[in-house]
């Protein structure tokens, strides 16, 4: 009894999200007994349908292809809202100059930025740009607001001992705004995942592979099982990121 | 107090009672009605359904993957799809849609741009396509590689639509291109559009193409479908509806300007009547008028059923389909 309290005690997040899931499954699987429609299939057909995908080497092709095209964008995004949020922690005026362009792309309809692109650009060009549209604005956010969290007392220090130079950015700075840098990160790759999956789905190429391509196609056959089954593909891949970040944030000791 | 309340049940019990008795004979003496509701993807299948176009309780209009998934819901009674794509689910769905005839047979075309006459695709050039694993899609390959044996390459745009953008763009994701393949009426509102600059030419009739390699008079595209058990229980009402879409493709054959005029008085609008049927009466009349039936409408007269489709489906080299898919009448 004692090693059970312990265990549990040990394990408590884990077997609660453990549990969760199991909830979530209950619930796809009554309601698609209720629904009882080849629309709407429940767990275990989509789960067969998974593993029959999970068998083709195009579904490895079209995630490759998707998930590279989407760190790509990330990168580009963290650099320069990075650059940008820097700049713009620093410099009021800066921060306030780029306000209108900022809010632009956080309510620009994104689909619509997809139709307009794809006339424009190679097919492999339009998910990476309509991705960085996305999460540029919230790395530029968390770079302008760790900057602009670090402490009084801290700041104050750095000015009486001469360290509001560049080493004072990598040594102060930024270690305070990692917090809001790496929930940034985290926020962003999920994000980034779907929308570069939707713009290859609204836009897509017989000359890229990517999970979009293939939702589409199937969504063309009205093919709800394969639709499911990419969408759960794409969910563990960002969980397993998501996770790797956790494990990163642990030892790194960020909050 | 006690007898305002008696007083109040005793009126509201009545109402209920009478309520009721008033239902319960309604229902006894009402006959069912029963009507056909269709549904479609806009283009060329509408023209069946010209004079249906304020009627959208009785005959809507929507994209392909939805109209593809109305045959597992069984909402509509009758469903207006590509006849070959849809008999290839039939056996997977739990309804009992089965083929009643084909509606379209061949409304594509090769066309060129800045090219000469009757110049067809080489290696260097770039060909966009549509609808890959369609029956536009394969018929076209099939073409390409068997009879007209053109080493050309060919991208392929997902829809009729987008192919339809790169006509009158001349570009596919940002390169150059040399032939679409398209689909009527697409095609004639690009030809009517006199702010592209670059020179389209249609050199390829690709039903007259594919009854050259094969034989066959038609690509079967448009079909209609209906509930088997459905048909069984209101026969008189089927028939009369077949014989009415019969009436309406003889009519798109013969004098589609009446089918214009008709268009045009129930939705004025050019645009809407975009909207509604996926294209313009004016559009349409020029497609179909001096016997020209771009659209590819089936002649009523003509048979064409379980054997012409296997054919079709064999010389594509598919999988033939059960005749138990076919409508029992």
């Amino acid at each position: 009894m004692i090693k059970l309290k312990a265990f549990f005690k040990k394990f408590k997040n884990p077997i609660f999200v453990f549990l969760g899931l199991l909830f979530i499954f209950f619930l796809w699987f009554v309601t698609s007994l209720l629904v009882n429609s080849t629309l709407y299939p429940g767990p275990i057909d989509t789960f067969v349908e998974l593993f029959a995908l999970l068998g083709n080497g195009e579904t490895y092709l079209a995630v490759l292809g998707t998930v590279g095209r989407m760190l790509i964008a990330f990168a580009i995004s963290f650099v320069l809202g990075a650059i940008f949020g820097t700049l713009a922690g620093y410099f009021k005026w800066f921060h306030t100059f780029l306000k209108p362009l900022i809010l632009i792309l956080r309510t620009l309809p994104t689909a619509a930025a997809v139709l307009i692109l794809v006339v424009l650009l190679k097919p492999a060009m339009t998910p990476i740009i309509v991705t960085c549209l996305v999460i540029f604005p919230i790395i530029y956010e968390a770079f302008v607001s760790g900057i602009n969290n670090v402490e009084e007392p801290i700041i104050d220090s750095l000015k009486i001992d001469g360290g509001t130079g560049f080493k004072s950015y990598f040594k102060i700075y930024l270690p305070a705004s990692a917090s809001y840098i790496i929930l940034a990160v985290v926020q962003s790759l999920g994000l980034g995942m779907k929308v570069s999956i939707m713009a290859e789905i609204l836009a897509p190429s017989e000359r890229i592979a990517s999970l979009g391509r293939l939702i589409n196609y199937e969504y063309q056959l009205a093919e709800i099982k394969p639709i499911l089954a990419y969408s759960i593909i794409a969910i563990v891949i960002i969980s397993i990121i998501d996770i790797a970040l956790h494990i990163i944030r642990k030892k790194l000791k960020i909050k | 107090m006690e007898n305002q309340s008696t007083k109040l049940f005793m009126k509201t019990n009545k109402i209920l009672f009478s309520t009721l008795a008033i239902f319960g004979l309604a229902s006894c003496s009402t006959p069912e009605n029963f009507t056909i509701r269709t549904i479609s993807p806009t283009g060329a299948p509408t023209i069946a359904f010209y004079d249906k176009g304020l009627d959208t309780t009785n005959f809507v209009t929507s994209t392909g993957p939805l109209v593809l998934a109305e045959f597992q819901k069984g909402d509509y009674e009758a469903i207006a799809y590509d006849s070959t794509t849809a008999l290839s689910k039939l056996p997977t769905y739990s309804t009992d849609y089965k083929f009643v005839k084909l509606l379209t047979g061949g409304n594509l075309y090769l066309t060129s741009i800045n090219k000469d006459a009757n110049a067809m695709p080489t290696s260097d050039d770039i060909v966009v396509g549509f609808q890959k694993q369609g029956v536009p899609g394969k018929v076209f390959q099939k073409l390409m590689d068997d009879y007209w044996n053109l080493d050309a390459t060919i991208e392929w745009a997902g829809d009729a639509a987008t192919a339809k953008a790169v006509l009158e763009t001349g570009k596919y994701n940002g390169i150059d291109v040399d032939y679409v393949f398209m689909a009527q009426p697409a095609l004639q509102t690009v030809l009517a559009n006199t702010s592209i600059e670059h020179d389209i030419k249609v050199i390829k009739n690709i039903k007259e193409e594919w009854k050259s390699f094969t034989g066959q008079d038609a690509i079967p595209q448009a079909g209609l479908f209906v509930k088997q058990s459905s048909y069984d229980a209101h026969k008189t009402e089927y028939n009369q509806y077949f014989d009415y879409v019969d009436a309406n493709l003889e009519l798109a054959l013969t004098n589609p300007i009446a089918i214009k005029e008709s268009i045009e008085s129930q939705i004025p609008n050019a645009q809407q009547q975009g909207a509604r049927y996926g294209y313009p009466a004016a559009v349409m009349a020029k497609v179909q008028q001096n016997g020209n039936n771009g659209f590819g409408v089936v002649d009523p007269d003509t048979t064409y059923g379980m054997n012409e489709i296997n054919a079709f489906l064999t010389a594509l080299g598919e999988e033939t389909i059960s005749e138990q898919y076919f409508l029992v009448k």
